[in-house]
Parts: structure tokens; sequence; C-alpha cells
């Protein structure tokens, strides 16, 4: 029992950094998408290049602690959501590669280095919209692992309107966490002004994506609701997102850094974890109102004891050695890179 | 195209992509960790600048290998639900422990790319380093669970009832194949991106034979990628005897070995044909496939007629790629050979045209051989994914449709890959503007290079 809350507590971890550190990520592509200024591109460039390769590695440890401690629910969500993790996968080598090869291209022409942006901006959206659409999707209850034609088996499960409005929740809230992160990267008066702007319009598109969500929940025969308000935690992490909305645009539109930063990253933790609260234990909701719960579908004790010390051991490497490298590189950005 | 042969091929195009990036990420951090220790010992800006422009290759390699990496732990349960329902849970453990290892790669990579001037040059020498270790480290762990595949240990398993029991993940791990898989693919990765890198440089010779950025750049690679040529035979063996005791069919199949007999012969060639169970225009080198797989020239080795019928490989793809795998193998150890022969003996020999066409024709031949390498391991195990235990058409997705996952595969990948070699091509372009030091050139009977003093400071 210890053994599955070391693992099952990693595993929240890291899908919650995952969504801290690679959603930003992702969403410093997604606020580009309307408009951008070179100075802004810049900024953007620096701020995440020494970084990106150790945020996104969370994902990995999050799909390895799914297939060996919870090997049950990694088999669904591979086969039923095939078709969204699929695009999402691709949305991921389309965005890595371009972000690479625009920032280590050694001819830097306009052209090419257009071409970079325009796919790095576009993989970063098909990314987030397909990351919450599968978080949509095991949530909703329209995966059938005995269905028997193609659109009850393959499509139905996240091709609907709740699944969908996640999707572009996700998207929302990861681009508002990027354009929050990066208000501190720069001192110019005129870049600090963009981000700040960007952070404000994605806040504004987040609270209104986050009402579509709930209207399609109802639409879709969810009682998102009902569960929310269920569990005295899950009431207290919404109530708390809700209070802090009106002081996060305050700390935005003054600049305040460090206190947008935390509050940013605090409004995600307490969204997120109000929908695991109100899931817990179930991990996937399924057609036919049963659920595939973490507990049961947990590894045996064997591997699970195994996997528990090797996050243990291997965090007791990794947290020092990314401490060392946000500290060499957060707060003042390299200056010239290679 | 059915699903499982589309679900097989998408799985090895995946593979066969990833293990380049795979390689070079692997060995690449050691030749530049090699040009930096001179750098620093020596001051010369040559080796400097050729550890900058190698890391920036290395970047974007890395990258891609990132990217292709995360899709492939995703393919395994886009492909392979159900072998990964059973299989996780036991063969999981190097997993887990890659992780960590790939995150340190990245931390380690973030720290050198950007680290020049702005962190201590000995923590900075370092953790190029530990790109190249914990790199390392991911290959071996990797590779583990493909040996556990070939040599699945650690569980219990019940064919009548399905049933996998008694899990021990460490068992797993360390299962009886672990180590002479990892040292093949350690040692190829090391030997193919040597001559890979060395390749290129010797091209760019032909062209301009005195620069001295191309011969140091071209002798640290030849040092790197010859040394792990020569260690590969031995390694090689180790592998073949191995295999002759725990997965025969898969050795019948590398050496199109039909019939069982006693003085069994070495195959060298040959076109199998596998209605028949005959060989044609190959040469057989008697009693040596016994030594080889036995160590005794008179043992039996046993051939694919003790091998019930649906049990047996496909016998001519494994037996061509084994060729292709141990010929160009071959011909990388002979350059190798004349590469230290000639550093010792004969330097002239090393700004001669006809060597730097040799080395610069050798360039992709190290690639091809993993890719071989890896058809062989891979094609010599079906129909099983888990030997003996599980076959790979009970693992595969009941999804349909897979060959359009298949195309899309394809065709991002090969985009990709003329992407990739694009870049390469615009690095080597604007060397020149780039380094001071690429227009230094050098008399290669002159074998001491003119150390510029350069201020050590600066790093």
């Amino acid at each position: 029992m210890f053994m599955y809350i070391v693992v099952l507590s990693f595993l929240l971890l890291s899908l919650l950094l995952y969504a801290l550190l690679g959603g930003a990520d992702f969403g410093a592509g997604v606020i580009q998408l309307l408009s951008t200024t070179p100075k802004a591109e810049k900024v953007i460039g620096r701020a995440i290049g020494p970084i990106w390769e150790a945020n996104h590695m969370w994902l990995v440890i999050a799909v390895v602690i799914s297939f060996m401690g919870f090997p049950a629910i990694f088999k669904v969500v591979s086969t039923a959501l095939h078709i969204p993790v699929f695009i999402l996968l691709l949305g991921i080598i389309f965005r890595g590669t371009a972000y690479a090869f625009k920032h280590y291209d050694a001819i830097k022409d306009e052209k090419s280095q257009l071409m970079y942006q325009r796919v790095f901006v576009w993989g970063s959206l098909v990314s987030t919209l397909f990351i919450g659409i599968t978080f949509g999707a095991m949530s909703l209850g329209k995966i059938d692992p005995n269905a028997t034609d193609f659109y009850t088996g393959y499509i139905a499960p996240w091709f609907n309107f709740f699944s969908i409005s996640v999707g572009f929740l996700a998207t929302a809230l990861f681009a508002f966490l990027a354009a929050v992160y990066l208000i501190g990267e720069n001192e110019d008066p005129e870049v600090k002004e963009f981000f700040i702007a960007k952070a404000w319009k994605w806040l504004l598109a987040s609270v209104a994506i986050g009402v579509v969500v709930f209207v399609a929940a109802y639409v879709d025969g969810l009682p998102l609701f009902n569960e929310l308000i269920s569990s005295p935690l899950s009431i207290v992490a919404v109530a708390l997102a809700s209070i802090l909305l009106p002081f996060l645009f305050k700390t935005i539109r003054q600049g305040k850094v460090v206190l947008a930063r935390l509050m940013a990253g605090a409004q995600t933790v307490l969204i997120l974890g109000a929908w695991l609260l109100v899931h817990y234990p179930h991990a996937i909701m399924l057609s036919n109102g049963g659920s595939l719960d973490l507990y049961d579908s947990r590894a045996p004790d064997a591997t699970l004891a195994v996997l528990g010390w090797a996050l243990m051991l291997g965090s007791l490497f990794i947290l020092p050695a990314l401490g060392y490298l946000y500290v060499v590189f957060k707060g003042h950005g390299p200056e010239e890179t290679i | 195209m059915g699903d499982l042969l589309a679900a097989r091929l998408q799985m090895a195009f995946s593979l066969g992509f990833h293990i380049i990036f795979a390689c070079v990420g692997m060995a690449m951090p050691f030749l530049m960790a090699i040009a930096h220790w001179r750098y620093i010992k020596t001051g010369d800006a040559v080796y400097k600048d050729l550890s900058k422009a190698w890391s920036k290759g290395v970047a974007i390699f890395f990258a891609t290998g990132a990217v292709s990496g995360t899709v492939l732990s995703f393919e395994l349960g886009l492909l392979w639900p159900e072998f990964m329902e059973h299989a996780g849970p036991i063969f999981g453990m190097p997993f887990s422990l890659e992780g960590t290892a790939f995150f340190i790669e990245a931390i380690a990579l973030g720290l050198f790319l950007y680290g020049w001037g702005k962190i201590p040059k000995w923590i900075h020498w370092s953790s190029g380093l530990v790109v190249g270790i914990s790199g390392v480290a991911s290959g071996i762990l990797v590779v583990a669970a493909n040996a556990w595949m070939n040599s699945p240990t650690g569980f219990d398993y019940d064919p009548l009832t399905n049933t996998y029991s008694n899990i021990d993940p460490i068992a797993a791990m360390f299962n009886p194949a672990w180590f002479t898989q990892a040292l093949h693919m350690i040692l190829a990765a090391f030997t193919a991106t040597g001559f890979a890198v060395a390749g290129v440089h010797a091209f760019l010779l032909i062209r301009k034979p005195a620069n001295r950025f191309h011969q140091q750049a071209m002798r640290i690679a030849l040092l790197v990628g010859g040394i792990a040529a020569f260690l590969q035979p031995i390694s090689g063996d180790i592998s073949a005897k191995d295999v002759a005791v725990r997965q025969p069919a898969k050795l019948a199949a590398m050496e199109a070995h039909f019939h069982t007999e006693e003085y069994a012969g070495l195959l060298i060639g040959g076109i199998p044909n596998e209605e028949t169970g005959e060989v044609h225009y190959g040469i057989k080198i008697p009693g040596l496939l016994s030594f080889l797989a036995h160590g005794d020239f008179k043992q039996e080795v046993m051939g694919l007629d003790q091998i019930p019928e649906d049990e047996r490989p496909p016998v001519a793809v494994t037996h061509f790629a084994f060729q292709i795998m141990v010929g160009a193998g071959t011909f990388l150890m002979m350059v190798a050979f004349l590469y230290f022969f000639a550093q010792k003996f004969r330097p002239r020999w090393l700004g001669h045209k006809n060597f730097l066409w040799l080395v610069a024709l050798s360039t992709p031949l190290g690639m091809l051989a993993v890719e071989a390498g890896w058809t062989v391991t891979e094609v010599g195990r079906q129909p099983w994914i888990i030997n003996g235990i599980m076959r790979t058409k009970e693992a595969v997705t009941p999804m349909p449709g897979i060959q359009y996952s298949f195309y899309t595969v394809v065709v991002v990948y090969t985009l990709l890959a003329v992407l990739v070699s694009w870049l390469m091509k615009r690095q080597v372009q604007t060397l020149a503007q780039n380094y001071d030091s690429m227009d230094e050139e050098i008399d290669l009977s002159q074998n001491k290079a003119n150390t510029k003093t350069e201020v050590i400071e600066e790093l």
C-alpha cells in the first residue's frame, strides 16, 4: 500500500510538473498564434532554450509509470484513445523539432525561420489541444473497451463536445501560464507589456472556455458540477481558484513577476487538483457507467516496490540537477546562445 | 496491407529512425568531451571550435532523438497494447531508470550547450561528459528491456490461463541477454557515430586537404570509432554463442541453416529459398558455424528443421540483414586497422586522397550495420514478441487501419531525415565564417600542432 501511494504520488507529480513546465513550453508557442513581435519571439526562444527538453521528460516519466504501475489503464488509453494520442505525438514531433531547428540552424534566413516558427506555433496548438482532448475523454465515460464498430470504439470516446472543449481549456490555460512566466523574462517595457496583454487575454479565454466545459459536460451527460460539489476538498479547490482570479488579474496588471507566477501556478494546480480529486480513485470512466480504478489496475506489489524505489532514487538525482539548471539560467536568461 | 504487418513496419520504421539519433546521442558527447579536454589542456582554439561546432550538431540530433524516443514510448502501447499490459510490470524497470538517465542527459546538455562562459570550466566540461555517460546508461537500459523480449525471465507463465505470476522486475532487467546485447549495441553506437563523423570530415578534407580543423576532427572520430570497431567482433562472438543457446531458431535464420548437422558450415552470402530449404550461390566454410556457435568444430548446430513450422522466423530477411551487418562491420574494422597503422608508421597516408575517400565512403556503413543488426534481432525473434511466450499477432492493437498511421510515420520521418541532413549541410557551409581556426592550415608531415596560445580564462 505504501509503495502504491509513492508510485501514485510520482504519477501525479509528473503530470502536474508536465502541466506547469511542459505546458508552459507549449503555451509559449500558442500565444504567438494570433500575433507576435520579433522581440517577443526572441525572448521566448531564449527563455525555453536551455530547459525545454528537461520539461518534456515529465511526460515520458508519466508514461513509464503508467505502463509499469497501472498497465490496464495504459492499455485502455492506448487503444480507445489511439487516434488523439497519435495526433498528440505528431504535434510533439513537429513542435519539438521545429523549435530545435529554428534555434540551431546555422543559417538564419527569413524564409526558413518563418517556416520553423509556423510549425512551432501550430505544433504547439495541436499538442495542447490533444493533451486536453485525451484527458477530457478519460473522464467523460464514452470509452467502451468491448466496442465492435470503429466509431464507438475509436472515435466516439474523444470526438465530442466535452473532450474538445477540455482541449481548448488546456490550450488556453497553458498559453496563460506561458504568458505569465514570460513577463519576468525580460526588462524591455515593450515586451513586458506584450506578455501582460497576452496573459490577460488568455486568462479571460480560460475563464470563458471553463464555462463552456461545464455546458459541454451537461450536454454530453457528465454531471461535472454535481461531482465537483460532492467532495469538500474539491469545493475548497474550486472556491480558492475562483477567489484567486481577481487578485491574479491585479498582479498581472501590475506586472508583479514572482507573485503572478506563483498565483498562476497555483491556479493551474487547483484546477488540475480539483479534477483529480473528483475522479479519484477512478482513472477512466467507461461507457457502461463503470470505471477503471487506479487501485484495481495497479501492478503486482513486487513491481510497485521496485518502481517506487527507482522513482525515489531517481528524484535524488533529478531534482538537484534540475534545480542547478534553473538557477543558472532563470532570472538572467543566457544572453548569447551558442 | 494487414494491420499486423502495418504495426510491425511502423514499429520498425520508428525504431530504425530513432536508433540513429540514439547512437549519435551516446557517442557524440564523448567526441566533444575529448576535443573540449584538449582545448582546456592546450588552449588551442581549434579544439574549442570543434567542440562547439559538434555540439550544435548534437543539439539538433538530440532534439530529434528526444521526440522520436517519446513517440516510441507511446507506440509501445498504441501498437502493442496486449503486450504492454502483461509485459509492462515485468520489464518496465529499465524504462523507469532510463527516465532518470535521460532526464539527467537533458539537463546536462542544457548546461553544456548554454554554459560557455557562464559556469566554471570544469563543471562545464563535466556536464558534457555527463551527457555521454547518461546517454550510454540510457542505451544499456533500453537494450536490457529489449533483451528481456529475447530471453524473458523474472516471472512464471501459465499458458492454460494466460497469467503471469511471481513477477520479479529486477530479475527481468538482469535477464541472461542484457549484457551481451547492451555491449554489442554500445560498441555499435561508437563505431557507427565515429565513422559517420570521420567520414563527413574526410569528405571535407578531400576539398581542403590542409585544413587543421577537419584533420583533428577526423582523427578524434576515427580514434573512437576505430577502437570500438576493433572490439566489436569479440562482442559479436559472445552474442553468437548466447543466441545459439537461447534462440537457436534465430541463429538458424541468421545463417540460413535449414538442416541440423554436425560440423556445421558458416555461410557467407547466398540466397536462401525458404520453400525448399536450399541456399544458392553461397560459400560455406566447413565446421566454422559449429565452432563459432559452440566453440567446437564437431558440435551439432540445430537447424530450422527442428523448429515447428509455425515458430520459424523469416529466413531471407534475417540472413541478408546478418550478412550486411557483418560485412559492414568487417569493412570498418579494416579501415580502422589502416588508420592506426598509418597513424603509427605512415603519417603521410592520412592526408592521401585515396585514404580520405575510403573514410568518406565509410560514412553510412556503421549506421547501416546498426539498422541491419536490429533487423536481425527483431525479425529473427518472430513470430514471438516475448520469445516462446507471446506471439506478435496476439499483441497487436485491435484497432483497424494501422496502415494509415504507418504511412503517416513514414512521411513525417522521411521529411525529418531530409531536414536534418539539410541542416547539417548548412552547419558545414557556415563553419568558415563562424570559426577563425577553420582557416588554419598545416602540412601533414608535421605531426605537432602549432599551439596557438589562447586565454583559457575565456571559458
